[in-house]
């Protein structure tokens, strides 16, 4: 089993030994250029340290600089200021300052969310509190320089406190050059998998969307590799094993190399393949979405595995149809729909729904709607955002030739919207049409 | 072979017993109520014109595909009463609508949820003889059941929340932040805020603990949300209308509002998990949740959900997956052995 070790760091030596006990044949990647030629589903293990404020980490250096400061002075320590802070950091800030405090310095650390109910903090946070540091959470902060002495003006969204210190320490994250690198090359995003969302845990352990990339932060490791290295080989092996679940498959013979795919895959599963001269899809990418099976103007593209179809009846004598997206329509179409005159159709995501789908709708039934995820809900990258504006342009090009545009309707719904959806149903089969 | 026993067919139950199946595992759900789901099931989608990341989308369609999962035995009505060991094999004696019935299994995942809200803390102003106040359920079920134009049953003037009910007090015997609170009901006042644009929105907060960071108190100000900053002394009724008396700058304020919100949080079911806790070898932690005695590979006892610690729908979800995963790598590890 072969494997890449990408980053450079101390631990390199370490993690390369323990790795090539463990049976895996080991290939360096110093810089992020060397993983150019290497196929891109090989496992990497990416060693990586954000830079942290060595006065967070580092008792020693921390002494050093509280030397030359009266007793009285405060100390403030600033979380969160552009990302929010991992929970290493968090834990590090609380005990470099439960640490000042129990030395009689006055200490402030400013935040805008804690995890003070978190059940791994919540010690902490009380040893802390009763040594005397402050906790302010802060909504926002403007922080001028006078002199060497810091004003910090905080506001909470109520009330604002301005603090006055000669040591402001930024407790801040910031990614190296080389891992922003290697985030480009190996194409990383942080965890999308509906599951945690926007910036939290950027780049912690285990948050990665691409599960042959394994991440591990070596500040955290405090120099026992122990900690982490039985479950990474586990890991690793177990990518070895192959994938469940479908993804889409590119017929290389009927592909027309059109790059139209390329462009509208949400995923960026699919790349070009120079030696076939067709496109290729990434397995570990694809999240069978359907988009590029709907879009494919050669039809060269079908799904591998078992995919459930939707019923995609051509005509059932209802008066109704109605594009459901799986992720929330359909799920509030179940026994909402009952006694009406509507024939539901499941589509993956409406970014899957075409107009010509929409068009030979129109010509089989009376009227058709497209149901849909609310704004920012997308799973796949704003597909519903992509519908709506093809239900407008269909519409006006209805209008256009002289047809009647309120047989097309459009809705957005949540997953337990049922009572909107069956109230827009009902609408629809009602409808003022002019025609 | 591998037979995991899942108590609770809740959220944290079934996406456990899904996963299993999907890595080719069988399992066994023990749920005590008539259909699986738990609370969960309850809840209403809290989008107004945008999604406000309530995370039931991640639930999906969860309940359908466990249902009809053939790999996932499902025992509605049932309870377990007493786990043993018999010649090397686990045996657990569950109480169904058919009488007593044995269960083998290997392993066992501990997913019991926690206690309706609204029969701890919010059952001094049940719904049906108060008519204008709403808990936590009921809150739920409002959004649930809406409407495209309209949301309560008259249009409302004023509106409250009252946050950390029943959360964050010692008499209650629940000094913890319950975690989901604020964000729902934040969400819920964006909701009300999108129906009724005249409407005054007034919440009475402690802390806003949970919800999103950055900016959002403001982003609720500019929603037009006034934030309240003390815990409101007493409630009364005028009529069936609720008299909120608390604290402002000018002192004592008593005030009238169309509907009143409690925000009730999570619970532990102390009773429930001492009886799980007696027969499965966990702890009861002094707050009422369970936790770990011993690693849980050595005793082959997990645990998944809101029974360890209040979680809003994403936690969940992930600390369900990760107490499956765990499972699946002993699983295969075992096979390589």
């Amino acid at each position: 089993m072969k494997a890449v070790l990408a980053g450079k760091s101390n631990y390199s030596e370490g993690f390369k030994a323990a790795l090539t006990e463990a049976g895996l044949e080991l290939i360096m990647a110093d810089t992020a250029s060397d993983l150019k030629g290497l196929p891109e589903e090989m496992p990497v293990v990416l060693l990586y340290d954000a830079k942290i404020s060595p006065l967070v980490t580092d008792r020693a250096v921390l002494d050093r600089s509280i030397l030359g400061l009266k007793p009285h002075d405060m100390i403030v320590f600033l979380m969160d200021k552009d990302e929010e802070a991992s929970p290493y950091v968090e834990s590090r800030v609380i005990d470099a300052a439960s640490y000042l405090a129990s030395i009689k310095r006055r200490v402030t650390v400013l935040m805008r969310s804690s995890r003070a109910s978190d059940e791994r903090f919540d010690d902490r946070y009380m040893s802390a509190r009763n040594k005397g540091v402050t906790f302010i959470k802060y909504d926002d902060i403007e922080i001028s320089e006078n002199d060497e002495i810091y004003l910090i003006e905080v506001y909470d969204g109520k009330i604002s406190v301005s603090l006055e210190t000669p040591l402001l320490i930024d407790c801040g994250e910031k990614p190296t050059p080389e891992l922003e690198d290697f985030v480009k090359a190996l194409r990383l995003r942080t965890y999308g998998d509906g599951c945690i969302t926007g910036n939290r845990w950027f780049l912690n352990q285990g948050s990665t969307f691409k599960r042959n990339v394994k991440l591990i932060n070596t500040i955290a490791l405090d120099g026992d590799l122990n900690k982490v290295i039985p479950a990474l080989v586990k890991d690793i092996h177990a990518l070895s094993k192959p994938g469940q679940g479908q993804t889409a498959f590119v017929d290389s013979k009927k592909c027309a190399y059109c790059y139209t795919c390329y462009r509208v895959c949400p995923h960026s599963a699919l790349g070009p393949d120079e030696n076939a001269a067709a496109m290729k899809v990434n397995d570990l990418l694809c999240a069978a979405c359907g988009i590029c099976v709907a879009v494919c103007p050669a039809s060269a593209i079908t799904f591998k595995g078992e995919k459930v179809e939707g019923d995609r009846a051509e005509k059932s004598g209802k008066k109704l149809k109605m594009f459901c997206c799986e992720n929330s329509a359909l799920i509030a179409s179940k026994n909402a729909l009952d006694g009406l005159d509507a024939a539901v159709e499941a589509v993956p995501c409406g970014g899957d729904i075409t107009s010509e789908m929409m068009t030979k709708a129109l010509k089989d039934y009376e009227r058709v709607m497209v149901a849909v995820c609310c704004d920012d809900a997308c799973k796949h990258r704003d597909g519903n955002k992509r519908v709506i504006r093809q239900v407008e342009r269909l519409k006006e090009r209805l209008e256009k030739l002289g047809h009647d545009s309120h047989r097309l309707s459009c809705i957005q719904t949540g997953v337990t919207m049922s009572n909107i959806l069956k109230g827009a149903a009902e609408k629809a089969l009602s409808g003022g049409g002019k025609k | 072979m591998n037979n995991v026993l899942i108590i609770g067919g809740g959220l944290a139950g079934c996406t456990v017993a899904q996963e299993l199946s999907a890595a080719g595992l069988d399992s066994c759900i023990v749920e005590k109520s008539a259909f699986l789901g738990g609370k969960v099931r309850g809840y209403g989608c809290k989008a107004d014109a945008k999604c406000n990341n309530c995370g039931l989308c991640a639930v999906g369609d969860l309940w359908q595909s466990v249902e009809s999962n053939q790999k996932i035995k499902k025992l509605c009505n049932a309870h377990v009463i007493d786990i043993f060991k018999e010649n090397g094999e686990y045996k657990a004696l569950i109480q169904t609508d058919n009488g007593i019935i044995e269960e083998n299994f290997s392993e066992l995942v501990v997913a019991t949820g926690f206690e309706s809200p609204d029969k701890t803390t919010g059952s001094e102003y049940d719904s049906s003889a108060y008519p204008r106040v709403y808990t936590g359920n009921a809150l739920e079920k409002l959004m649930m059941n809406r409407k495209e134009n309209s949301l309560f049953p008259e249009a409302p003037k004023s509106v409250a929340f009252i946050m950390c009910y029943g959360s964050r007090n010692v008499k209650e015997r629940a000094s913890y932040c319950s975690q989901v609170c604020c964000a729902y009901s934040t969400r819920a006042a964006k909701v009300i805020k999108h129906y009724y644009p005249e409407a005054e929105v007034v919440m009475f907060y402690m802390d806003l603990q949970a919800v999103n960071p950055g900016n959002y108190a403001r982003e609720l100000e500019e929603a037009g949300i006034k934030l309240e900053r003390c815990r409101p002394v007493d409630i009364s009724f005028d009529g069936d209308k609720p008299v909120v008396a608390f604290e402002d700058e000018e002192g004592k304020t008593k005030r009238s509002f169309d509907y009143l919100f409690l925000n009730t949080g999570i619970h532990p079911d102390v009773m429930n998990n001492t009886a799980i806790a007696d027969i499965t070898g966990l702890r009861v932690r002094s707050d009422g949740f369970l936790t770990y005695v011993e690693q849980p590979e050595n005793t082959g006892v997990y645990l998944a959900g809101c029974a360890v610690a209040p979680m809003n729908t994403y936690d969940t979800i992930a600390s369900a997956r990760n107490t499956a995963a765990m499972l699946i790598n002993n699983a295969t590890e075992g096979s390589v052995k």
